[in-house]
C-alpha cells in the first residue's frame, strides 16, 4: 500500500513503474568506485535498473571521469553514443587537475553527449567559487546549461554560501543541487526562494524522513523547484520511488519531482524532444510546462 | 505480501534532533496501518538515548496487548546487576510481548564482546532469541566477530548503517555463521537484493524500513518489485522474521 492518500504509490506499488508517469533520474553515475559492490555498474545493467521503472533518462558523470584522470571522460563518451536515448553525461570538472582549453573544447566537440558539468566541492577540496573555475561556470552559463554540483550543507567547499554566490553570478545556470545541503536542510529552502535556478535533488535525501517535507513546506514553488535522483548505480530507483511515494505531498506534486520538472528543463537541449515524443508520458512537452510552470 | 519490518523505533529523544519524530505508540500504529505494515519488531528511541531500564520497562507497557507489535529490551552486562540475569529474563520477555534482545553499547558505554555479554549470549542460543546489533548504535564489525566466534550459532539481525553499498563489510559474516540475518534498512543498492539472494538464497534477508528516520515505502518497493520469484519476496518481506519470531521460546 506504501500510501493510502496517493493514487500513484498504489499504481506503483502494484506495477513498479507506470507508463504514465515517467521518472528522469538527474544524479547517475556509471563503472567501477573504490568503496563501492555495484552489481549493475555497466550502461547495459543500469539501462536495465531504469527499464524496471520507466526512468526514460539517467544524467550522470561517470567514476572513471571523477576518480582516475588518466582515463578521464571517454567512457562516459562512449556511453552515451551507444546508447543516447537513455543517457546524457555532466562533464567533470576535476578541479585538481584542471586543462580548461581541452575540457572545454571536449565540451564544443561533443555537445550533444556533454549536458552540463559536475562539480564535486567535498571530493576535491575545492571550493566551487574558485577562480580557476571561472571559465567552466561561464561556459554553462553561456550556455544556459543544467549543473549537477554535489552540495552538503556543512560544506565550506559546496555548501549553501557557496552555490549562493554562483548561482547570483551565473543567472543562466540551472544548479541541480546534489543531496539539497545535507545536515543543513533548512538552508535548501532559504536557497531556492532566493534563486530560481537552484533544485534540490534528491540523491541521500531521502533516507531522511522529513527533509523533502521541509522542503515542500518552506519553498514558495515547492515541488516545482525539486528534481528526482538516486546516485545510480549505487542506489536503487525502486528504493528512491517508494520514498517519495511515501511522503507526504500530492500526487502532483509527485508528477512534478518525478519527471515535469525535468521535461521543462530538458527541453532546452536539441537532443530531447524527439526522446520525449517516441517514450514519454504521451503528454505534450507544452502541456507539462503549463502544469509545472518555471519557479520564479 | 505481507510486511513484517524488523526496524521500527518511536518516542522521543532527547540527544538526537529527529526531523518527524513519532512520540507514542499510538501514532506508530497509524503509521503501521497506512503504510500497510503488518507487524513490527520494535524498540523505543529512549532505550538508546534516554535512560535504557525504564525505556524498556515503558515498551512493554505500550505494547501490552498489541498483537501486531514485538518488542527488543536493550540489555546491559550483568556485571552491575542493573536488570534481571539473563536466565531469568525469558519468563519476563514472554509475559511482555519482548521477543529479542538489543545492544547498545555507545551510549550505554559497556563493549560488545562475548567475555563481557557472554551469560546473555548462551542463553540466547538455548532459546533461540535474536540478538538485534546495530553499527549505528556503537558495534563494531570486530565485536562481531568476537561474539559470533564465541557463540556461532546465535541468531543475529544485523543492521549495517556504517557505509552503504556495504556487500563487502557484511557478506562475509554472512557466509561464515548461518544464523546472521541482514536488516536491509540501509541495504538500498541497485539491485542489492537480487545480486545477495544469488549467491545466499533468499531467507537471510529482513525487511526492514529504520522508519521513521526512513520511510517504509522505499524498501517495501524494492522488496515487492526485486526481480527475485515471488515466494522469495515473501520471506523477505516478512515471511523470514515471522520464522525467527516463531522459534523464540521463552517457557
Amino acid at each position: 500500500m506504501i500510501n493510502p492518500r496517493s493514487k500513484l504509490a498504489a499504481e506503483f506499488f502494484e506495477h513498479g513503474k507506470l507508463k504514465s508517469c515517467p521518472i528522469f533520474n538527474f544524479h547517475a553515475h556509471m563503472h567501477d568506485c573504490f568503496g563501492l559492490f555495484m552489481p549493475r555498474k555497466t550502461p547495459e545493467g543500469m539501462i536495465q535498473a531504469m527499464q524496471e521503472t520507466n526512468t526514460l533518462m539517467s544524467f550522470f558523470c561517470g567514476h572513471e571521469g571523477m576518480l582516475v584522470p588518466q582515463v578521464g571522460v571517454q567512457p562516459d563518451i562512449d556511453a552515451v553514443r551507444k546508447y543516447p536515448d537513455y543517457f546524457r553525461s555532466y562533464h567533470i570538472v576535476m578541479a585538481r587537475y584542471l586543462d580548461v582549453q581541452a575540457d572545454l573544447a571536449r565540451m564544443r566537440q561533443h555537445a550533444d553527449v556533454f549536458m552540463g558539468f559536475k562539480f564535486h566541492g567535498d571530493w576535491f577540496e575545492v571550493p566551487i567559487t574558485r577562480d580557476d573555475l571561472k571559465p567552466y561556470w561561464e561556459y554553462a552559463n553561456e550556455h544556459h546549461m543544467v549543473v549537477l554540483a554535489h552540495t552538503w550543507g556543512t560544506s565550506k567547499y559546496d555548501g549553501p554560501d557557496q552555490v549562493a554566490q554562483i548561482l547570483s553570478r551565473y543567472p543562466n545556470v540551472v544548479i541541480a543541487g546534489a543531496h539539497g545541503f545535507h545536515d543543513a536542510w533548512e538552508r535548501a529552502p532559504e536557497v531556492a526562494n532566493a534563486f530560481p535556478n537552484y533544485y534540490f535533488e534528491l540523491t541521500a535525501v531521502l533516507d531522511n524522513r522529513g527533509a523533502l517535507e521541509m522542503f515542500l513546506e518552506r519553498a514558495r514553488n515547492g515541488s516545482r523547484q525539486v528534481l528526482f535522483g538516486c546516485d545510480l548505480p549505487w542506489f536503487s530507483l525502486h528504493h528512491g520511488i517508494g520514498a517519495v511515494l511515501s511522503a507526504e505531498m500530492s500526487d502532483e506534486d509527485r508528477r512534478n519531482i518525478f519527471y515535469r520538472n525535468g521535461v521543462r528543463l530538458l527541453k532546452r537541449y536539441d537532443w530531447f524532444a524527439p526522446i520525449w515524443h517516441a517514450r514519454g508520458s504521451g503528454e505534450s512537452i507544452d502541456d507539462i510546462c503549463r502544469l509545472a510552470p518555471a519557479p520564479k | 505480501m505481507e510486511f513484517f519490518d524488523c526496524n521500527v523505533f518511536y518516542g522521543l529523544s532527547v540527544a538526537q534532533s529527529q526531523m518527524l519524530p513519532v512520540p507514542t505508540v499510538g501514532q506508530l500504529q497509524t503509521a503501521l496501518a497506512e503504510a500497510g505494515v503488518a507487524k513490527a519488531v520494535v524498540w523505543r528511541i529512549e532505550q538508546h538515548t534516554g535512560a535504557m531500564m525504564t525505556a524498556n520497562r515503558v515498551l512493554a507497557e505500550d505494547i501490552r496487548g498489541a498483537d501486531n507489535l514485538y518488542g527488543t529490551w536493550s540489555i546491559l552486562p550483568s556485571h552491575t546487576h542493573e536488570m534481571p540475569a539473563p536466565d531469568e529474563l525469558p519468563p519476563l520477555m514472554k509475559a511482555n510481548r519482548i521477543i529479542g534482545w538489543r545492544l547498545m553499547p555507545k551510549m550505554g558505554r559497556y563493549f560488545a564482546r562475548a567475555f563481557v555479554l557472554g551469560d546473555y549470549f548462551k542463553v540466547a542460543v538455548e532459546r533461540k532469541i535474536p540478538v538485534f546489533i546495530s553499527t549505528a548504535h556503537g558495534a563494531r564489525p570486530e565485536d562481531l566477530e568476537d561474539i559470533l566466534k564465541a557463540f556461532p550459532q546465535l541468531t543475529v539481525v544485523l543492521t549495517y548503517a556504517s557505509d552503504w553499498p556495504s556487500d563487502r563489510a557484511y557478506r562475509p559474516f554472512v557466509k561464515e555463521w548461518p544464523n546472521l540475518h541482514i536488516d536491509l534498512s540501509y541495504c538500498i543498492g541497485d539491485a542489492a537484493i537480487e545480486s545477495f539472494c544469488q549467491e545466499y538464497g533468499p531467507s537471510r534477508l529482513l525487511y526492514g524500513s529504520n522508519f521513521p528516520d526512513c520511510y517504509f515505502g522505499g524498501l517495501m518497493q524494492m522488496v515487492r518489485h526485486a526481480g527475485i520469484p515471488i515466494a522469495d519476496r515473501e520471506a523477505i518481506a516478512g515471511g523470514n522474521l515471522g520464522r525467527i519470531v516463531q522459534e523464540v521460546r521463552l517457557d
